[in-house]
């Protein structure tokens, strides 16, 4: 039923509808007025939209309250998150008074959030964040990979260094002990009764060339020690024993590599009063056939 | 209630000069609002900016309580931005933030089961400065202070604490009746404070050339 023309009545209801005490008094009340204005009473909708303006005034008189301000960085974080609700198109928006109201009047169940608590309809920043965390673990797992290759390979280096110097160092520990080996065997042998030696003295231009001969005559061999230049392509050093009737050949002579080599001594060099070198063909002369290369008495 | 014409001229020269300060009025929180609709969260700030001063006055005075007036504020702001198209050109901006910081106040009170009847205020926290649309806000407490004493307590009781007419009745102890009627009175007092106010208001407005 449409009203033409307003009573008191009508304005009590649309008063307390307007203010939301008629819900309060009885639910009857209230949903019966509220169909009446869906019914398109539009003298009720004009008392009740007067009254609601009515009722704003109240709020606006309100005194005002600084707010904290950190109040504005939950807001700005939460509107970040929430996305915005769009107006139906189907039917027009009801005024949001009458919407707010039934939401305030009929409340649903669910209860009041918390202002650390999250909105369960938003999109959640758990996954970007979870995202990033990985992605930083992964380039510190990247880097702490990468560094302990580096710090690897710069170990086996040093390690690789070291293995080489000990290796150098054990050639050159082996070398000293055949060194003084030789050395105590040419001691031993130079102070050794009956042994005769002969200082070879080089013959040609070659201040770097020096040879020594220890005759073990015990034993019968001798001791060939000195330096020698490499011989000439075809040629071998051959060592000479002379005595005063004879030239006797000792053989080729080759020197190892620590200047050392001991030779046998022929039985009819057993009186021989000097030592000689010479250059001879490959392969031996039976007499000297070349200029002497280094010469001595053997005393 | 009937302003003098005395009083009409200080607030609207009040208005004047509050409007060379920049302080939001009811176009600049509509164009606010509709940038706000476009997913413009900087609108939505200023607009924070401009009226949370007023909400907070008004939720502090529903609640009571500074810990659920907050948790309130940062919903009215979040229903602003969620629903903001749901601003109709049938409401004026201004009293549509303003229903929505009411109902989430008094929805706070219900979910939280606070004592409706103890929500006054402490004086130290209120705050006499007009930041919003000062015009409207000096209409409204004159209009609020026009009323008889039990009109106001009435009504104030039923918009702050959300008290039903019943409930205020068995408070003060008188019949469901007179309360209907003095909140009636007192709304319609209002209403017509508004209106001429607002007339008055505009006839000035067209005096001075428009200016406004």
């Amino acid at each position: 039923m449409k009203h033409e023309r307003t009573t008191e009545e009508l304005r009590e209801a649309a008063a307390l509808y307007a203010l939301g005490s008629l819900t309060h008094l009885t639910q009857q009340e209230a949903h019966s007025f509220e169909n009446h204005l869906k019914e398109g009473c539009s003298v009720c909708a004009v008392e009740c939209r007067k009254y609601e303006r009515a009722v704003v005034r109240i709020g606006l008189a309100a005194e005002e309250a600084p707010a904290p301000e950190y109040i504005r960085d939950l807001v700005a974080a939460r509107i970040e998150r929430e996305p915005q609700t769009a107006p139906p198109k189907t039917q027009p928006n009801p005024p949001v008074e009458e919407k707010n109201a039934r939401e305030f009047l009929h409340p649903s169940p669910a209860p009041p959030r918390l202002l650390s608590q999250p909105r369960s309809d938003g999109p959640s920043i758990f996954p970007w964040v979870l995202a990033v965390a990985l992605a930083v673990l992964g380039l510190a797992a990247g880097y702490a990979w990468k560094s302990a290759r580096e710090l690897n390979a710069q170990l086996q280096a040093k390690v690789s260094a070291t293995q080489s110097d000990i290796e150098d160092l054990k050639s050159k520990l082996d070398d000293t002990k055949e060194n003084s080996g030789n050395l105590q065997r040419i001691l031993s042998l130079a102070g050794k009764p009956g042994t005769r030696i002969a200082r070879l003295v080089v013959q040609t231009a070659s201040p770097a060339s020096s040879a020594m001969v220890i005759w073990d005559t015990e034993k019968g061999d001798c001791l060939v020690l000195g330096k020698l230049p490499p011989e000439p392509e075809g040629k071998v050093y051959q060592l000479w024993f002379f005595t005063p009737v004879s030239k006797v050949s000792a053989g080729s002579l080759k020197l190892g590599s620590n200047g050392l080599v001991t030779i046998p001594v022929p039985r009819d060099a057993a009186n021989a009063s000097a030592a000689v070198i010479t250059l001879e063909p490959d392969n031996g002369s039976q007499i000297p056939t070349s200029p002497y290369y280094a010469a001595g008495r053997i005393d | 209630m009937h302003f003098s014409p005395f009083l009409l001229g200080m607030i609207l020269e009040q208005e004047a000069h509050v409007a060379g300060e920049l302080l939001l009025g009811d176009e600049q929180i509509l164009a606010l609002i509709r940038k706000i609709d476009t997913g413009d969260s900087s609108a939505l700030m200023r607009l924070y900016d401009g009226t949370n001063r007023l909400i907070f006055g008004l939720i502090m005075r529903v609640l009571g309580d500074r810990t659920y007036a907050e948790e309130a504020l940062l919903d009215v702001y979040t229903k602003v931005w969620k629903h903001s198209a749901s601003c109709s050109s049938e409401m004026p901006p201004l009293e549509w933030l303003l229903t929505i910081a009411r109902l989430c106040a008094l929805s706070q009170v219900h979910w939280t089961k606070r004592d409706k009847g103890k929500k006054d205020v402490p004086r130290s926290t209120r705050d006499s400065a007009m930041t919003v649309a000062p015009e409207q806000q000096s209409l409204a407490r004159i209009a609020l202070d026009s009323l008889t004493p039990a009109q106001k307590e009435f009504l104030e009781r039923a918009y702050y604490s959300g008290l039903s007419c019943s409930e205020i009745a068995v408070q003060i102890g008188k019949p469901v009746g007179a309360v209907k009627t003095h909140i009636r009175l007192g709304l319609s007092k209002i209403g017509e404070s508004h209106e001429l106010a607002t007339g008055l208001g505009a006839e000035s407005r067209d005096r001075n050339g428009g200016t406004k």
